[in-house]
């Protein structure tokens, strides 16, 4: 009896709470997470990403493996072409090791430089924004949100990013990449829903440069699948040597 | 079931919270108050601000409170192909299909499948220096196989071999010379992997490498090199895979290593005429007569023993490490007859100890390197000295600092000293503190295939130094075209120097598969 009274207090409340409030009390930070959580899983997982770079019609492809623990570590495996496989990128916080098949040791490296074409180290091996970014809700359309997002630490790959949300969805449509400096790098747009890891996800993120239109990469993801629980041990550096390609 | 009629279910709410909300509902109603509060729980991060709401009014009545979770997990949610009216009635539990499943389950197809690769290049070398001549007309081939037996298992077997025609089409180097390095083949990295939780063991031929540095040997001391090209060929290249058993273990950021090579090997050195042979520490007036080099023998007292820990805390990489080896390099023992001087290379014991850091700081890499060899011997020229050799301790220490500019433009400083102590003046070749400054720059042009760089080590006490431009061009994802010079000037007593008419310019074309 309790109970039932409880429940019809509850309902009478509701059913004067105005719906139009409903979704614009979402902050900018439950908005950024739901959105993370749409392009990546919850967990460990591996993806296989291949990165098409385009120039004035030429073309060149890489194609990565990138295994994910968590929200801060990745490490990325080169798999082709011939003349790159082997080549493994880790990625612990914000600490970054390559390790070069030809020198046979992990080699520090920083960020900011660059994996291939229009691609950074960061784009591939740092995936979340919510970790690194403090959000702003700019813009709150009937279809879209639209989110300022600022570096919480200078040692980011952006200094900014400008992402647009799906209103219903949470699904990332597209997101301007600026340097610290504010200079516009690039404009990414997500693409392709489709299923990837039990969930609708992108499966394309295409990369345009900002300056040189013509100039672009586009990252495809498939074959994304839970990993249960990865060993930490493969997200160290002393691991590298250890992949077999 | 009042609760489902009072609860206008807003059209705006997410199909993943509403099938939440209604099947926490409908748990609640039946009397299943566990996985109630499950479903509640989980509208709690996914819910809109109303449906949060709510499932705080249900969390806080006392059935709800006092059940403990079943632990059973919520099933994963599946978009219809077809969006749904939010006025269904409770939908069942989804077993998600079989694509679908939240869960990978690891099997056979998993592992890694045998996988063959390989390179084959042909490698050009010209002598600039007078008197001007072919040094080098190269074809290498390496094939590796890699392959996982069980879960835990793994392998790889690799190997190299090269014919030089140089000796064949010209006599610009003695016979001993093209004996040594006209042909030659031998096994790589040839070993098994072996893995248990944080446990791991290489067993077999294999490349052991400690330090930060490029570019030079300082804290990469374990495995012997291949000095018959001077340092000019790729790291890996140099290094001489030996056999040995390389045990690790790994926590968090903690990691162990114990390294035990039963069978020494030494580095090899370019015989006497070949284009990078290191002057004989020979006084002037003798001839000079090589003996047979002494080996260690290949007995357990004689195996290298070592071991490495490494730290990562607070973007700190942090290394110590024990190496109880032998002198790879080798130290002539010389004796004199009334003729000649009889020089033997010899092979002491040595033991090596060092400290390696890397940080970023500010997008900046710095590294750097401290290695203490204790009982080295060097070559005197001291004729009072009864074999020529001399016990000293040493430091080399190294400091290095790597930026990247303008995204693809990537810079590296390095700064080098040597500090011998007991120093003496008739050491060869060598002053009681050396210092080496090393520059390396490379970029990328034209969408990543050109890649000119340049590195230069200039040795401040000698007053020598090794200029090495060059340039890299992708030609296709198989082929890369590389060419460059290789330039050695300043004292002829240093390092660099003593090859000073052995400039050379170089290419190789090489392709993988």
């Amino acid at each position: 009896m309790k109970n039932i009274r409880s429940s019809v207090v509850i309902g009478i409340l509701l059913a004067a709470w105005p719906a139009s409030v409903a979704r614009a009390e979402l902050s900018a930070g439950q908005i950024l997470t739901r959105s993370d959580a749409v392009r990546l899983p919850d967990g460990d997982f591996k993806v296989e990403t291949k990165v098409i770079s385009t120039k004035a019609g030429k073309e060149d492809v890489t194609t990565y493996e990138a295994l994910v623990k968590g929200r801060d570590r990745t490490l990325i495996k080169t798999l082709s072409p011939a003349t790159e496989r082997g080549t493994s990128v880790l990625m612990v916080d914000h600490d970054l090791w390559v390790f070069l098949p030809d020198v046979s040791k992990p080699i520090r490296i920083s960020l900011q430089q660059r994996l291939v074409g229009e691609v950074s180290n960061g784009d591939l091996a740092r995936m979340n924004f919510d970790g690194d970014y403090a959000p702003r809700l700019v813009e709150n359309k009937p279809t879209f949100y639209k989110l300022d997002l600022i570096a919480k630490r200078e040692d980011v790959t952006y200094g900014r990013i400008g992402l647009w949300v799906a209103k219903k969805t949470f699904r990332p449509l597209k997101a301007t990449f600026y340097a610290a400096s504010g200079r516009l790098l690039k404009v990414g747009s997500y693409e392709d829903y489709r299923m990837l890891g039990g969930a609708m996800r992108p499966g394309r993120l295409v990369l345009t440069n900002a300056v040189e239109k013509d100039r672009l990469s586009t990252i495809y993801y498939s074959d994304m699948h839970d990993e249960g629980s990865l060993p930490e041990k493969y997200f160290t550096k002393d691991y590298l040597k250890k992949f077999k390609y | 079931m009042l609760s489902l009629v009072l609860w206008p279910i807003s059209s705006q709410a997410s199909d993943e919270s509403a099938l939440y909300m209604r099947n926490a509902l409908h748990y609640y109603h039946v009397g299943n108050y566990r996985r109630s509060k499950e479903f509640f729980l989980a509208v709690l991060s996914i819910g809109t601000p109303r449906e949060v709401e709510i499932a705080k009014q249900y969390l806080a009545i006392p059935a709800l409170t006092t059940a403990t979770k079943s632990g059973r997990p919520l099933p994963r949610y599946v978009p219809p192909a077809k969006p749904k009216p939010v006025t269904d009635s409770i939908l069942e539990e989804q077993e998600p299909a079989p694509e679908q499943t939240n869960t990978h389950v690891k099997e056979d197809s998993d592992r890694i499948p045998f996988h063959a690769s390989g390179n084959l290049r042909e490698q050009a070398a010209v002598r600039t220096s007078a008197p001007s001549q072919l040094s080098q007309l190269r074809t290498v081939g390496y094939l590796s196989a890699t392959g996982q037996l069980l879960d835990d298992v793994s392998y790889k077997v690799s190997g190299r071999a090269w014919y030089d025609g140089v000796y064949d089409l010209t006599d610009h180097y003695p016979r001993a010379v093209k004996d040594n390095q006209k042909t030659d083949g031998e096994l790589r990295d040839t070993y098994v992997d072996l893995s248990h939780g944080n446990w791991d063991a290489r067993v077999g031929k294999q490349q052991v490498v400690w330090g930060e540095a490029l570019g030079l040997f300082y804290a990469d001391v374990v495995n012997a090199k291949d000095l018959r090209e001077f340092v000019l060929p790729d790291f890996e290249f140099i290094r001489i895979p030996e056999w040995g058993t390389d045990l690790e273990y790994t926590l968090h950021n903690l990691h162990a290593e114990l390294v035990w090579l039963p069978v020494p090997s030494m580095n090899l050195v370019g015989r006497p005429g070949s284009e990078f042979a290191f002057p004989a520490p020979a006084p002037p007036g003798f001839q000079t007569v090589y003996g047979p080099e002494r080996m260690p023998a290949q007995t357990l007292d004689n195996s290298e023993l070592g071991g490495r820990l490494a730290y990562r805390a607070s973007g700190w990489d942090l290394g110590l490490f024990h190496l109880r080896t032998w002198d790879k390099s080798p130290v002539y023992e010389r004796t004199f007859s009334p003729d000649e001087m009889t020089l033997t290379a010899t092979h002491p014991r040595l033991t090596i100890d060092g400290a390696t850091f890397a940080k970023e700081i500010e997008e900046i890499v710095f590294k750097g390197e401290l290695v203490y060899n204790t009982n080295k011997y060097f070559q005197t020229t001291d004729i009072a000295s009864v074999n020529g050799l001399a016990s000293k301790n040493y430091v080399d220490y190294l400091l290095g600092a790597d930026h990247t500019f303008w995204k693809n433009m990537n810079a590296s400083v390095q700064w080098a000293q040597r500090w011998i102590q007991q120093y003496e003046a008739d050491l060869y070749q060598q002053k009681k503190i050396q210092s080496t400054v090393t520059v390396s720059v490379r970029q990328t042009f034209l969408d990543d295939h050109w890649e000119p760089e340049v590195l230069v080590i200039q040795d401040l006490e000698w007053g020598d130094r090794m200029i090495r431009p060059g340039v890299t061009y992708k030609i296709t994802p198989h082929w890369r075209w590389s060419g460059g010079m290789d330039f050695f000037s300043g004292n002829p007593e240093g390092l660099f120097g003593e090859f000073s008419h052995h400039n050379r310019g170089y290419m190789e074309v090489r392709y993988d598969f």
